[in-house]
C-alpha cells in the first residue's frame, strides 16, 4: 500500500476531466473522462476510481468560480460604497466593448442597482478621514442589510469604499457591525471588504474584485465542502489542495476564505506544467501554446518561471489578484472556417465538442480546423482509444462546399484553412512578445493540448522558432502541472507615495507586517508550516505621473531597488529618466511553501531504428510513415516526414524536421539545416 | 491569379503590425491620456499613400487619418529617407488634421532593391497630447475665435532625420507647451511605435510567403474591401433622403448652427452632400473636412459591419460634398478646437438620422445618443487635467439605450477617481448615473441615462468646457421621448460657507476658486 501512495492531479475542463497520478516510484497513470458540469465533483470522484491504492494528496484545478462568472450563476449580493459612488461598479471605465456596435455594451454589473447602498463617510488621498462614519449611519446600514436579507434574500455583501486601501478603518467598522448584528460567521454569510481582497488603488477594479469574491463564494464553498467530504469518505485519500490563479496551491479552507483567487485556476495548471517542463528538460525560456478544442492559451516562461500579474479580465470584469499571465485566443481544433467579406475566416466561433467538427458526424455542418487536418492527411481514423471515428467523407462534403464558395480547389481550401488557423495563433505570441519586450525566436516552443502537436512545427516555422518540445502526455499536460505546484500566498499593500518619503526601516516594517499577516493566514488555512517555506518581497514602482508601474524585487534598500527600477524601466521601455521622482505603488509579499516535485521515471533507451506501423497520405507528400509513441524510448530519433500517434494527440513532423526523445519522454523537435 | 488565402494572410499580418504599433505606443508613452485613456491610433499606408490597415481606433481618427499620408508623400517624396519622421497637427490644408492636440507622426518605409532604396510603405500614428500650448491649459479653449489661440500649429516638418531627433524642431515645440517633459516622452513613444512598424514591414517584404507579390496582394485586398462594402450597400435601393440637426452654439454667439445632409444612393454608391450646412462660425465649432469624413465613415462602418477589413477600399463607394468656409469644412484661420469632439458627434447624429430614413436598410434604427463628449479641462500653471464624460446612448427600435457610456466618435476611458485625487488638487464628490435623463419610451424603448460628475477644486484653477446638447435635446425616434439636455453648474463657495449656484453655458473658459464645485450632468439618449 505504502509503495503505491499516489500523488494525483485532477483538472476539470469544460468537456473533459483529466487525471494524472504518479506514485513514489515514478509510475504514471492517466485518464480522461467526460466532465459533469451540473456537479463537477462527480467526475472528480469517478476519475479517482482509476487510481488503485492509497493517495497521499489530490491537487485540483477547478472552473467552478470561472463558470459562476461566465454563466452569471453567482449569488445575489449587496454592495456598500462611499456616498456618491454606488454606480462606479456599473460605469466601469465608461468605454464600450466594441466601437462599431449600434447599441454600446459593457459587462453587466454583478450587483443590481437597488442593492447598491451608499454610506456617509470619506477617506481622502492622504489616507486621513474627511467624513467620519457615525454610529447612526452604521446602524442605518446594518438595518438596511438585515432588511435586504429577510425581504430580498440577499446572499452576501461586498464593501468597497474610496481610498480604503490607504485607510481600511471604515470598511472594518462596517464588517464588524454587520457580523455582530447578523451574528453569523463569514463562511456562512459571505462579507468581503475591498481593503482585504485587493488593497490597491483604482476604485472600479478594487470594487469589481471584491464583488466577484462575494459573488462566487457561496457556490465555490458548497462545491469545495462537498468535494472535500466525498474525498474524505473514500478513506484512502490524505488531503485535497486547490490550484489558485497564481499557479500556487491553497487548502480547501483557504479557497473559502478568498475564492476570487481561484478564478482562473484552470489556466494556472498550464503554466505550472510549462515550469515543470522547464525543470525536466532544462530549457529555461519557453513559449507555450496550449491548443484545445475551442481556444489556445499563449504564455511565456522566462528563466523557468511564468509571469504573474496583478490585473486581468474575466468576461470583461477586471480582477486584481495575483494570476498567471496567459493570453487566450479563439483558435482551436473546433474553430469554424467560413467566408467573410470575401476573405477566409477561421474562428473565433467554434463547433466545440458538440456538434463538433463535421468529421465527428454528430450534426456539425461547418468546416473546422480538425476537418482540414483530417483531409490534409495527418490525423488517424479514430480519436483516443478508438472512442470516436473521424469520418473523412463528412469532412469532404463541407470542404467541397467552402471550396466552391471561394472558387478554389479542395486542396487549396484545406491548406488555406490550416494556414489561416496558423496565422491566427502566430499573431498572439508576436504581440505578447512585443508587450513584454522579448524576442521569442530564441525560445523553445512548448506545444500541448489536443491539437498542439498537430500544428507545432508549422507554427514554429511561422514564428521563426528553431526548437519545439512536445511533452510526453500533451493532451493532459495541464493536469501534470498540478502535481508540480507549491503552496503560495500573495499579499499586497497599496500606497502611492514618493520613494523619498520613506526610510528603509519603515519599508521593512511594512514588509514585516505583511509577512506576519501571511503566516497567520497560512496557519488559519491549515497549511503545514513544518514544510520548507520562503518569502519574496517586491515593490511596484513608477515615475511620478506615469499610470503604469513595474514590479521590482526588493533588494536590501529602497535606494538599491530604485536603481534596479531605473535599469528595468530602461530595458523594458527603452528609456528612463534617472533624476526623476519615483513613486511606490504597492508593497508585495509572496510566501511559497515548497511542495517537492514527484520523482519521474526515466524512459528506457531505444536507439535502434523503429518500423512504422503504417502510412498515411498527406497532401503534397504522398505516403508518410506513421509511428506510435509507445514504440519510442529515450534517444529514439525520427526524421520527418512522419506522424506520431498517441492516445491523446498526434504529432505532425513535416519534412526537414527531426525529433529525438529525451530521458523523460519529451520529444525535442529541431529543423535539420539548423542543427 | 491572386491567391485568396495569401490576401487574408497579408491582411492579418498588416492588422497585427498596426496593433503592435499601438502596444509600443501605450507601453512607452508618458501621459495618462495615451496610457490610461488610450486616445491614439496607428495606421499603415502603401507607397501610393493609400490606407491599407488601421488598428481598431478612436472613430474620429479612423476617417481622418486616411488623408494624412498623401500630402506628406507629395511634399517629402524627393527628400525623405529611412528613419525620418514627419510631425504634423495642422487641421489646415489636406493633412487630415482634426484639432491641434492630435499630433500625427509619419514615417516612410524604404526597402533596398538591387542597391536602390524604394519607398514601400508609409506608417503613421496619431495621439491626443494633453497640452499643445495656446490660451488655456489643455489646449481646448471654450471660446476661441482664431486657431492661433488653440495652441501651436505644426505644419509637416521633420522631427526625426535618419533616426536622429531633430532638436531644432523638438525644442521649438517644447518651448511652446505647458508640460514639455511629458510631450517629449509621448513624441518619442510615437516614434518608437513607427520604428517598430517600419521594422515589421521590412520583414514582411522579404518573407518568402509573399514571393514578391505584396503589391498585387495589396491591390486585391483593397478590392476585396470595396467589393464587400458594395455588396452590403447594394441591397439599399436608389433614393434620396435628407436630415438636419443643430449645434447649440459656437460658444461665442447664441446662434444655433445647422448641419444638413442629403444622401443620394445610386446603385450602391452613397453621396453625402453637406452643402446646405451653416457657413463657418466665429467660435471654434468649425470642422476640418477630415472630421466630417470621419463621421460619415463611422456610420458606413456601422452599416457594413466589422468583418470588412479597414482600408481605402471600404470607402471607394462613398463620396462627400461640402462647401468651403463652412462648419463642415473650415477655412485656413478658423478656430476648430471643439469640432473634433462636439461637431463630430452632431455630424454623426445627422448622418445616422439620414441613413435611417433609407428604405431597405438592414440595421435597427437608433435615437440620438448624448451627442457630446463633455470635455472638461481643469488646470493652472501647475497641472492640467483633461476628461471626457460618457452619457446616455439612444434607444433602438429593438432595445433600451445604454446608460453612462461613451458613444459614437469616442471611446476613451475615464481616469479613476483615486488616480485623479492622488495626482491633482481635486476631490470628486459624486460620480453616478443621472436618473431619468434618458428619453421615455413610446411604444418602444427607453434611452440610456447620462452621468452626474461633481468635482471640488482644492486650489484656484481655470475650468474650460466644450460641451453640447445643453440646449437642444437628443431626439427620440418614432413616438419615443427626447433625452434630457446636459447641465454645467458651478457652485461658487461663498465666505459664509454657502454656495452660489451658477449655470454655465456649453462652451466657455472661466476662472474658479478653491472650494468651488463643478457639476456636469451629461445628456441622456433619446427613446424609441
Amino acid at each position: 500500500m505504502d509503495i503505491s501512495d499516489w500523488l494525483v492531479g485532477i483538472d476539470t475542463g469544460g468537456t473533459f476531466t483529466d487525471l494524472i497520478g504518479i506514485d513514489k516510484n515514478g509510475k504514471i497513470i492517466i485518464s480522461k473522462i467526460p466532465s459533469t458540469p451540473t456537479n463537477p465533483s462527480n467526475a472528480v470522484i469517478s476519475a479517482l476510481e482509476y487510481v488503485d491504492g492509497s493517495i497521499s494528496e489530490v491537487i485540483h484545478g477547478t472552473t467552478v468560480a470561472t463558470n459562476a462568472v461566465l454563466q452569471k450563476k453567482g449569488a445575489k449580493i449587496a454592495l456598500i460604497t462611499t456616498k456618491g459612488f454606488r454606480d462606479v461598479l456599473e460605469i466601469g471605465r465608461q468605454n464600450r466593448l466594441d466601437i462599431y456596435e449600434i447599441v454600446p455594451s459593457r459587462a453587466e454589473a454583478l450587483v443590481d442597482r437597488k442593492y447598491r447602498i451608499e454610506i456617509e463617510e470619506r477617506v481622502i488621498a492622504d489616507g486621513s478621514i474627511e467624513t467620519i462614519l457615525t454610529e447612526t449611519e452604521l446602524n442605518r446600514i446594518t438595518e438596511k442589510i438585515k432588511m435586504l436579507i429577510s425581504h430580498e434574500n440577499i446572499e452576501g455583501v461586498a464593501i468597497s469604499l474610496l481610498f480604503s486601501f490607504l485607510n481600511p478603518k471604515n470598511e472594518q467598522s462596517i464588517i464588524a457591525a454587520l457580523e455582530t448584528s447578523l451574528n453569523s460567521d463569514n463562511k456562512l454569510f459571505p462579507i468581503s471588504i475591498s481593503s482585504n481582497v485587493m488593497p490597491e488603488y483604482r476604485e472600479y477594479e478594487r470594487t469589481s474584485t471584491t464583488v466577484i469574491d462575494v459573488y462566487v463564494k457561496p457556490l465555490i464553498s458548497t462545491y469545495i465542502r462537498d468535494l472535500n467530504k466525498r474525498i474524505k469518505e473514500t478513506g484512502r485519500i490524505g488531503s485535497l489542495a486547490i490550484m489558485k490563479s497564481s499557479a500556487g496551491l491553497i487548502t480547501p479552507e483557504g479557497v473559502m476564505n478568498k475564492p476570487v483567487e481561484t478564478l482562473v485556476s484552470g489556466l494556472a495548471g498550464g503554466i505550472q506544467a510549462a515550469e515543470l517542463t522547464s525543470r525536466l528538460t532544462n530549457y529555461q525560456d519557453l513559449l507555450t501554446l496550449d491548443i484545445g478544442g475551442t481556444s489556445t492559451d499563449v504564455a511565456q516562461i522566462v528563466a523557468g518561471k511564468g509571469k504573474i500579474h496583478h490585473q486581468f479580465n474575466i468576461d470583461n470584469y477586471p480582477v486584481g489578484t495575483a494570476s498567471v499571465d496567459v493570453v487566450t485566443i479563439g483558435a482551436g481544433g473546433g474553430s469554424i472556417a467560413s467566408l467573410s467579406a470575401g476573405l477566409l475566416k477561421v474562428g473565433p466561433e467554434s463547433a466545440g465538442a458538440d456538434p463538433g467538427p463535421a468529421a465527428y458526424d454528430m450534426g456539425g455542418d461547418k468546416v473546422t480546423t480538425t476537418d482540414a487536418d483530417l483531409l490534409y492527411g495527418v490525423l488517424p481514423d479514430y480519436l483516443g482509444d478508438n472512442i470516436l471515428e473521424l469520418k473523412k467523407e463528412r469532412s469532404k462534403v463541407v470542404i467541397n462546399k467552402l471550396a466552391s464558395e471561394m472558387d478554389i480547389s479542395i486542396k487549396e481550401t484545406i491548406n488555406g484553412v490550416r494556414r489561416i488557423f496558423h496565422e491566427n495563433i502566430a499573431a498572439a505570441p508576436r504581440s505578447v512578445s512585443t508587450e513584454r519586450g522579448v524576442d521569442p525566436r530564441n525560445f523553445a516552443l512548448l506545444a500541448f493540448g489536443g491539437a498542439g502537436p498537430v500544428h507545432a512545427v508549422e507554427l514554429a516555422e511561422l514564428l521563426d522558432m528553431k526548437l519545439i518540445i512536445i511533452p510526453p502526455y500533451p493532451g493532459i499536460w495541464s493536469a501534470f502541472g498540478l502535481v508540480g505546484a507549491d503552496y503560495r500566498y500573495d499579499l499586497a499593500r497599496g500606497v502611492v507615495i514618493s520613494i523619498t518619503s520613506l526610510h528603509d526601516n519603515e519599508a521593512e516594517l511594512i514588509f514585516a507586517e505583511l509577512k506576519e499577516r501571511v503566516i497567520n493566514q497560512a496557519n488559519e488555512d491549515g497549511i503545514d508550516l513544518s514544510l520548507d517555506y520562503y518569502f519574496q518581497y517586491s515593490l511596484n514602482m513608477r515615475f511620478k505621473g506615469q499610470s503604469f508601474d513595474l514590479e521590482i524585487p526588493y533588494s536590501e534598500s529602497l535606494e538599491n531597488t530604485r536603481a534596479d527600477f531605473i535599469k528595468i524601466h530602461r530595458k523594458t521601455y527603452g528609456f528612463a529618466a534617472e533624476d526623476e521622482e519615483v513613486e511606490l505603488i504597492a508593497f508585495r509579499v509572496v510566501m511559497v511553501i515548497a511542495h517537492p516535485d514527484p520523482i519521474f521515471q526515466k524512459w528506457k533507451i531505444v536507439e535502434e531504428d523503429i518500423n512504422p506501423i503504417g502510412t498515411r497520405e498527406v497532401i503534397g507528400l504522398g505516403g508518410v510513415s506513421v509511428y506510435n509513441k509507445s514504440q519510442f524510448g529515450w534517444k529514439t530519433k525520427i526524421r520527418g516526414p512522419a506522424i506520431i500517434d498517441q492516445i491523446d494527440t498526434t504529432t505532425w513532423l513535416p519534412p526537414k524536421w527531426e525529433l529525438e526523445v529525451d530521458e523523460y519522454g519529451f520529444m525535442i523537435l529541431e529543423k535539420e539545416d539548423l542543427k | 491569379m491572386i491567391d485568396p488565402i495569401l490576401i487574408t494572410v497579408l491582411q492579418k499580418r498588416l492588422e497585427g503590425i498596426s496593433e503592435e504599433m499601438g502596444v509600443v505606443m501605450r507601453k512607452t508613452a508618458y501621459s495618462p491620456n495615451i496610457k490610461e485613456r488610450a486616445d491614439y491610433s496607428c495606421a499603415i499606408f502603401d507607397s501610393d499613400a493609400r490606407l491599407i490597415a488601421q488598428a481598431a481606433a478612436i472613430p474620429v481618427h479612423l476617417g481622418s487619418m486616411g488623408f494624412v499620408a498623401k500630402p506628406i508623400l507629395e511634399k517629402y517624396k524627393s527628400i525623405w529617407s529611412d528613419g525620418d519622421a514627419i510631425i504634423v497637427n495642422s487641421p489646415r490644408g489636406e493633412y487630415g488634421g482634426t484639432h491641434l492636440p492630435d499630433i500625427t507622426l509619419v514615417t516612410p518605409v524604404f526597402h533596398n532593391i538591387e542597391g536602390k532604396e524604394e519607398l514601400k510603405f508609409i506608417v503613421a500614428n496619431r495621439a491626443h497630447h494633453a497640452d499643445v500650448g495656446g490660451q488655456v491649459p489643455g489646449s481646448l479653449p471654450g471660446q476661441s475665435t482664431e486657431i492661433y489661440q488653440e495652441g501651436l500649429i505644426i505644419p509637416p516638418v521633420r522631427l526625426f532625420i535618419q533616426g536622429e531627433e531633430n532638436s531644432d524642431v523638438m525644442e521649438l515645440i517644447l518651448e511652446n507647451v505647458r508640460t514639455p517633459r511629458e510631450r517629449r516622452g509621448d513624441l518619442r513613444a510615437q516614434y518608437s511605435s513607427l520604428l517598430l512598424g517600419s521594422r515589421r514591414l521590412k520583414d514582411l517584404l522579404v518573407d518568402s510567403t509573399f514571393t514578391n507579390s505584396v503589391e498585387s496582394l495589396i491591390d486585391a485586398l483593397l478590392d476585396k474591401s470595396e467589393e464587400a462594402t458594395r455588396t452590403k450597400l447594394k441591397v439599399i435601393p436608389d433614393q434620396i433622403v435628407s436630415f438636419h440637426d443643430y449645434l447649440d452654439s459656437d460658444g461665442i454667439t447664441d446662434n444655433q448652427v445647422k448641419i444638413d445632409c442629403t444622401l443620394e444612393v445610386d446603385n450602391g454608391d452613397m453621396i453625402f452632400d453637406f452643402t446646405n450646412s451653416a457657413s463657418q462660425q466665429v467660435g471654434n465649432c468649425n470642422a476640418p473636412v477630415s472630421i466630417t469624413t470621419a463621421g460619415v465613415y463611422y456610420v458606413v462602418r456601422l452599416i457594413t459591419g466589422k468583418d470588412v477589413p479597414t482600408n481605402e477600399g471600404c470607402f471607394r463607394s462613398i463620396s462627400i460634398k461640402t462647401s468651403s468656409n463652412s462648419v463642415v469644412n473650415q477655412s485656413y484661420d478658423a478656430p476648430t478646437s471643439s469640432a473634433n469632439t462636439e461637431t463630430s458627434q452632431r455630424i454623426v447624429d445627422v448622418v445616422l438620422g439620414c441613413v435611417q430614413k433609407l428604405d431597405g436598410l438592414n440595421i435597427p434604427r437608433i435615437a440620438a445618443s448624448q451627442g457630446t463628449m463633455n470635455n472638461v479641462i481643469i488646470g493652472n500653471k501647475d497641472f492640467t487635467v483633461y476628461e471626457t464624460i460618457g452619457g446616455g446612448s439612444g434607444a433602438t427600435s429593438l432595445q433600451n439605450g445604454t446608460s453612462a457610456i461613451h458613444t459614437h466618435m469616442t471611446n476613451t476611458q475615464n481616469t479613476p477617481i483615486e488616480a485623479l485625487e492622488l495626482a491633482y488638487p481635486l476631490r470628486v464628490r459624486e460620480y453616478g448615473i443621472r436618473d431619468n435623463s434618458g428619453g421615455d419610451p413610446g411604444t418602444g424603448f427607453r434611452g440610456g441615462d447620462g452621468i452626474v460628475r461633481k468635482i471640488e477644486l482644492m486650489v484656484d484653477a481655470k475650468i474650460s468646457l466644450q460641451t453640447e446638447r445643453r440646449v437642444l435635446k437628443p431626439w427620440g425616434i418614432d413616438d419615443g421621448g427626447a433625452g434630457k439636455v446636459g447641465k454645467n453648474i458651478l457652485y461658487q463657495l461663498q465666505e459664509d460657507g454657502s454656495y452660489h449656484e451658477k449655470t454655465l453655458p456649453g462652451k466657455l473658459s472661466t476662472q474658479a476658486n478653491k472650494g468651488d464645485i463643478i457639476k456636469i450632468e451629461t445628456p441622456g439618449g433619446g427613446g424609441s
